[in-house]
């Protein structure tokens, strides 16, 4: 038994080095070569099926941001529990939609090191960079009220903070007691009202940055402006990818989000199997401390991937991965990550406590469970996917020891 | 980040950009004057030798100087000198580290003719001395942030005593209030040595030669291709920064701009007088341009110095390593001749309180309201320079 997973083990490093090639979408002699010979398959569909997606699912989050604009906005002016929870019930159906759009980061999403990037994802939503501190801190001083919220760090607005100010009742904050507004008592004369005042000021305002920076990820995508869709799907030389293969690895190192971000530090983490959490479980390092909505995030995530992975429409049909891998001939692997993505969700719908929290202490077995069979797919991802497709690893995964 | 530090390749696919392009959008209306108005066709079919100077000479489309190397030694002299002073205080940096002296660091300060120090405006004399006598004292002690804070800012060590700064985590050198020294006198020589002396060479007669050792003092080469990948094209000093704040694409940045006016000088400065008004604008543009990249990267490394003490775990070395090198930028054009610079010392002033100079262990002490300050100062440069709020946001990265 030992021996066969010894040899189990040994197999699959050695395909995760075969795998390693140097990683990044930004080499453009490497990823101007080649690409893996699909027969008649129109690539190009399937790029523009992508960006497609990624448009809609942008778009399905725009709308979820007109709605929290304008619900923060009542929440300020009418100052009421019903309009706090108004706009409490807007967050959740923004973040929701923003959940689904992690899986596709790349593009105008992606850093401005990327192909086409322009850093518009962390502005939106940077977890896991939230510093409470800097939060209260622009709180006391009021920054949500002048131009510099728009150019204040990325872990004191987007959505992340905006969790923090609707749902955190407390009217204490993360700064140390040496910091001025403490020492000097500033903060505490405050008071309790004022301070929940603010936070529904500087939601609001997180709120109206927030829309305007979905409209810029829109324009980027739409057609009819930025038509990044036309450009991804025009993948070749001269453009902004120089061939569809580099194209390919932009939206498979977005796929990776599966990974690092989704198993490692959305569960692995907190669950303790992950560096970083030195007596699990580690409540506190659960994506969304205040709302309680990890669990849903974590389904919204897989939401995602399932997009890219099968196709955009209803029942996972139109043009994903899977149509890519059954062109190449490994329709096998397509119904493997398919199947692979089946469990993982069966075993988070499995999970029944209200929150991931409360899994993460009552149900350690499930969450594990679940953890494992999230490390079947990145398995499948960083061997088969990547060696039939001929794609590269992503380097913020290299090292990765699944 | 070291100055000699290359870590991206980045090739300019649009060699020949032409110069009237580059100087389009100036916020100062220095443009690059043509004959035939330089039209934005020709500029991006590469044929910038189709585009003229206002006297009448074409632009060329590379930087050719068969004379460089010899015109430009005692700018390299410089260049070595400065960056021998960070490589020696590096070596006293880490787990390992071997001893340097005050004595050291001056030598390299004041070595050659003309030398560092010779060439540097009085207040980058003074504070260079400063950190220079810092490092020696500190460079075998250690320091913690949480010491100076308990002591009221007052001390550096945990013991009480004189202040001195030390080691912080292990690596870097800091002073009694957290300076990083290295960093911190780097970037002080880039400008307050460099483009000192820079005008210094401006204000005198223009020759081709002249040109030559403005593009040194900058730290590009004549291949000029905006690459920061250690080859031989590669860029140093406020060159490395230039190139790091321009995107390469779309509206030309500095690097662009700065490389579209060299040409220019080097085409105006072959003419003599008939050519002198092109010389002057583009002389204006190149220094404009270098005075805006190095508050860009200030606003570049406070980001990152907040970035870094406010991750979890907070990254305190980091932060004051980073803020080092902003801090340094920042006092750089102090005492610089004010009718060649666009910021006032005034204005340096009310940034450098802005953002807590004599008290940088506070980034780490009291993080939230230091992270507040340097957004502020961010929209204070932003003012002084025409910034919108994208540009401040671009400022922050790196390209």
């Amino acid at each position: 038994m030992l021996a066969r997973q010894a040899l189990s083990s040994l197999i699959v490093t050695a395909l995760v080095l075969a795998a390693c090639k140097r990683g990044g979408v930004d080499d453009a002699t490497s990823s101007s070569s080649g690409g893996v010979d699909a027969g008649g398959f129109d690539k190009s569909a399937l790029l523009r099926a992508f960006g497609q997606c990624a448009l809609d699912t942008y778009r399905d989050f725009e709308t979820g941001a007109v709605e929290l604009d304008a619900s923060a906005a009542r929440a300020v002016t009418e100052g009421t529990p019903a309009a706090s929870d108004a706009a409490r019930e807007s967050w959740k159906k923004s973040i929701d939609a923003w959940q689904r759009a992690e899986l596709f980061g790349f593009g105008p999403a992606a850093l401005t090191t990327s192909p086409g990037g322009r850093d518009l994802r962390d502005p939106i939503y940077a977890w896991p960079l939230l510093s409470r501190c800097v939060i209260d801190q622009q709180l006391f001083d009021k920054v949500y009220d002048k131009p510099e919220l728009a150019t204040a760090l990325v872990n004191s607005r987007g959505r992340g903070a905006a969790e923090y100010l609707l749902f955190y009742e407390g009217s204490d904050n993360a700064c140390p007691a040496t910091a001025t507004m403490n020492s000097s008592g500033a903060w505490a004369a405050l008071g309790a009202v004022e301070i929940a005042t603010r936070k529904r000021a500087y939601a609001r305002a997180i709120a109206a940055d927030t829309l305007a920076r979905s409209h810029e990820l829109v324009a980027a995508w739409d057609p009819a402006r930025g038509n990044f869709v036309a450009k991804l799907a025009s993948a070749g030389p001269g453009e902004v990818f120089v061939s569809q293969q580099m194209a390919f690895n932009a939206v498979s190192n977005a796929f990776f989000y599966i990974d690092d971000f989704v198993k490692n530090m959305k569960l692995g983490k907190p669950a303790g199997f992950n560096p970083g959490c030195a007596a699990p479980p580690c409540i506190a390092d659960v994506e969304s401390p205040w709302a309680h909505r990890s669990k849903e995030h974590l389904k919204n995530n897989l939401v995602g991937f399932d997009r890219l992975l099968r196709g955009c429409q209803a029942d996972g049909e139109g043009l994903g991965w899977d149509d890519l891998l059954t062109a190449v001939g490994d329709a096998a692997l397509a119904k493997k990550l398919t199947a692979a993505l089946g469990v993982s969700r069966g075993l988070l719908d499995a999970l029944k406590e209200p929150t991931l929290e409360a899994d993460l202490v009552m149900d350690a077995a499930g969450v594990k469970a679940l953890y494992d069979s999230l490390r079947v797919i990145v398995v499948l991802l960083k061997t088969e996917f990547i060696s039939v497709l001929d794609l590269e690893l992503p380097k913020r995964v290299e090292g990765d020891n699944d | 980040m070291r100055i000699r530090s290359f870590t991206k390749l980045f090739v300019v696919t649009s060699l020949a950009m032409s110069a009237a392009v580059a100087a389009c959008g100036d916020d100062d209306n220095y443009v690059v004057r043509t004959r035939d108005g330089g039209t934005d066709a020709a500029a991006e079919s590469g044929e910038a030798g189709l585009n003229a100077l206002a006297c009448g000479v074409p632009i060329p489309a590379s930087y050719d100087s068969p004379n460089f190397a010899a015109n430009v030694k005692e700018e390299l002299d410089l260049k070595e000198n400065l960056l021998a002073i960070g490589d020696r205080m590096k070596t006293a940096e880490g787990p390992t580290p071997l001893t340097v002296t005050t004595a050291d660091l001056q030598a390299l300060f004041t070595a050659g003719a003309p030398s560092l120090r010779s060439v540097a405006t009085a207040f980058a004399q003074v504070t260079v001395d400063t950190y220079l006598t810092q490092f020696g004292g500190a460079a075998t002690k250690t320091w913690k942030p949480e010491d100076v804070e308990a002591d009221g800012g007052a001390d550096g060590g945990a013991d009480g005593g004189v202040p001195v700064g030390g080691k912080y985590d292990n690596a870097s050198i800091v002073n009694a209030v957290g300076v990083d020294l290295r960093e911190a006198t780097e970037k002080i020589l880039i400008n307050g040595s460099l483009y000192n002396y820079a005008l210094a060479l401006a204000g005198g007669a223009i020759t081709e030669a002249t040109v030559d050792r403005l593009l040194a003092l900058y730290g590009a080469t004549p291949a000029f291709l905006g690459a920061t990948d250690g080859g031989a094209a590669a860029n140093e000093l406020i060159a490395e920064y230039a190139s790091k704040r321009d995107s390469k694409i779309g509206a030309p940045g500095a690097y662009r701009k700065i490389r579209a006016a060299l040409l220019v000088m080097k085409a105006a400065a072959a003419n003599g007088d008939k050519c002198r008004a092109d010389f002057d604008g583009a002389l204006k543009i190149f220094l404009l341009e270098w005075e805006k990249t190095s508050f860009a990267t200030v606003i570049y490394y406070l980001n990152q110095a907040a970035t870094s003490a406010t991750v979890i775990p907070a990254q305190g070395q980091l932060a004051l390593h980073a803020y080092g090198e902003a801090l340094g930028f920042a006092q750089s054009f102090k005492g610089v001749p004010q009718d060649r610079r666009k910021i006032t010392d005034v204005q340096i002033d009310a940034i450098l309180q802005r953002i807590g100079a004599t008290t940088p262990y506070q980034l780490v002490t009291r993080t939230g309201e230091r992270v507040v300050a340097f957004n502020t100062a961010f929209q204070e440069i932003g003012a002084i320079y025409g910034m919108t709020q994208t540009d401040i946001e671009d400022a922050k990265k790196e390209y």
